[in-house]
């Protein structure tokens, strides 16, 4: 059997939940990370330990040295960091381990606090995307234009919404709301890339 | 000094536990969960944030240890900002049970009721 996997799995800013409980269950089936990132990531076979994984999002830091002193006293093993900020830490699964042992965030406002740090990543394309709408609907709008700049303004529109729609999930997180829906970046890109697809062929037909 | 938010319950226990002496990072967590009866467990991110953001604002200040031992591990000193910050807190704090007592007590006097009157007693002696 194969003792190494890589993971192209794609996650959203918002979906870094998932990630962590996907992480959480290959460890259970014997897959150990070896080394996360945001394309690309790589897994052990280990069938003799368990992890509890963890992601803090913490793209400036002053001072890396004291960040990760706060992690391994308390248990924690520092494996890496993406490209953009996000770090990997993992802990030993051990049975009667508290919820408490198996979160870095101990409570509502810290993490927050570190959500507020990617929500402006998300506000920024939000607000990318929705000037571009306008620009091209103003086109779509003014003038004769073809089938490509209609589906333009759809791929645009789609991704403004998405990133609206999220925005406005995690602030109904955040006051308590429950159900929220997460939208599935997966899915969303599969939609994109369709209709990019057919643009494309739309404009060179 | 101008009025400032209410601290976190985090960001309270870290200040309370360095009150008496400088402490590094575990330290501040076991004593947080140690007063609080295992209530408060301060987690490596909330620890981060909370000290992080409690050096920018000066209410804390790193130090190195006397011990030779225990030289390379960074403490943190309270300063006398967040003596202050804390002791506004307390202060604050005193006053939400001040008038929990008075509205209690208050209580204590209107009530006819043998029934009442223990209950109330009970829920004063909680707080």
């Amino acid at each position: 059997m194969k003792d190494k996997m890589t993971s192209h799995k794609v996650y959203a800013v918002w979906e870094y939940e998932r990630e962590i409980a996907d992480l959480n269950k290959f460890s259970i089936e014997g897959w150990q990370l070896e080394k996360g990132g945001c394309f690309h990531s790589t897994f052990v076979r280990n069938e003799d330990v368990r992890y509890v994984y963890q992601l803090d999002y913490a793209p400036k830091l002053e001072d890396k040295e004291m960040y990760l002193s706060f992690f391994e006293e308390q248990g924690w093993e520092y494996m890496n960091s993406t490209f953009n900020g996000w770090h990997y830490f993992r802990k030993k699964y051990s049975d009667g381990m508290t919820k408490e042992e198996m979160e870095i965030y101990s409570d509502k406002e810290s993490l927050e606090e570190m959500q507020k740090r990617y929500e402006r990543i998300m506000w920024l394309c939000a607000i990318v995307l929705t000037l571009n709408v306008i620009l091209q609907g103003s086109h779509v709008v003014s003038g004769r234009v073809g089938l490509a700049q209609s589906m333009l303004l759809m791929i645009y529109s789609l991704g403004a919404a998405v990133f609206w729609f999220m925005l406005w999930s995690q602030k109904r997180k955040q006051s308590g709301k429950e159900s929220t829906f997460i939208i599935r970046y997966d899915i969303v890109l599969v939609v994109w890339l369709i209709l990019f697809m057919l643009t494309l062929l739309i404009l060179f037909i | 000094m101008k009025k400032q938010e209410p601290l976190t319950e985090s960001y309270y226990y870290i200040l309370l536990c360095l009150f008496p002496k400088p402490l590094h990072g575990y330290g501040i967590m076991q004593e947080a969960a140690r007063l609080s009866e295992g209530n408060v467990n301060i987690g490596s991110g909330t620890m981060y944030g909370a000290v992080n953001n409690m050096l920018k604002k000066g209410w804390i200040v790193e130090t190195v240890s006397d011990d030779p031992n225990d030289s390379r591990k960074r403490l943190y000193q309270l300063t006398d900002e967040g003596r202050n910050v804390l002791q506004a807190e307390i202060e604050r704090l005193r006053h939400l049970l001040q008038s929990a007592g008075e509205v209690l007590e208050g209580g204590l006097k209107h009530s006819d009721s043998e029934e009442m009157l223990s209950a109330e007693w009970e829920l004063g002696t909680k707080l």
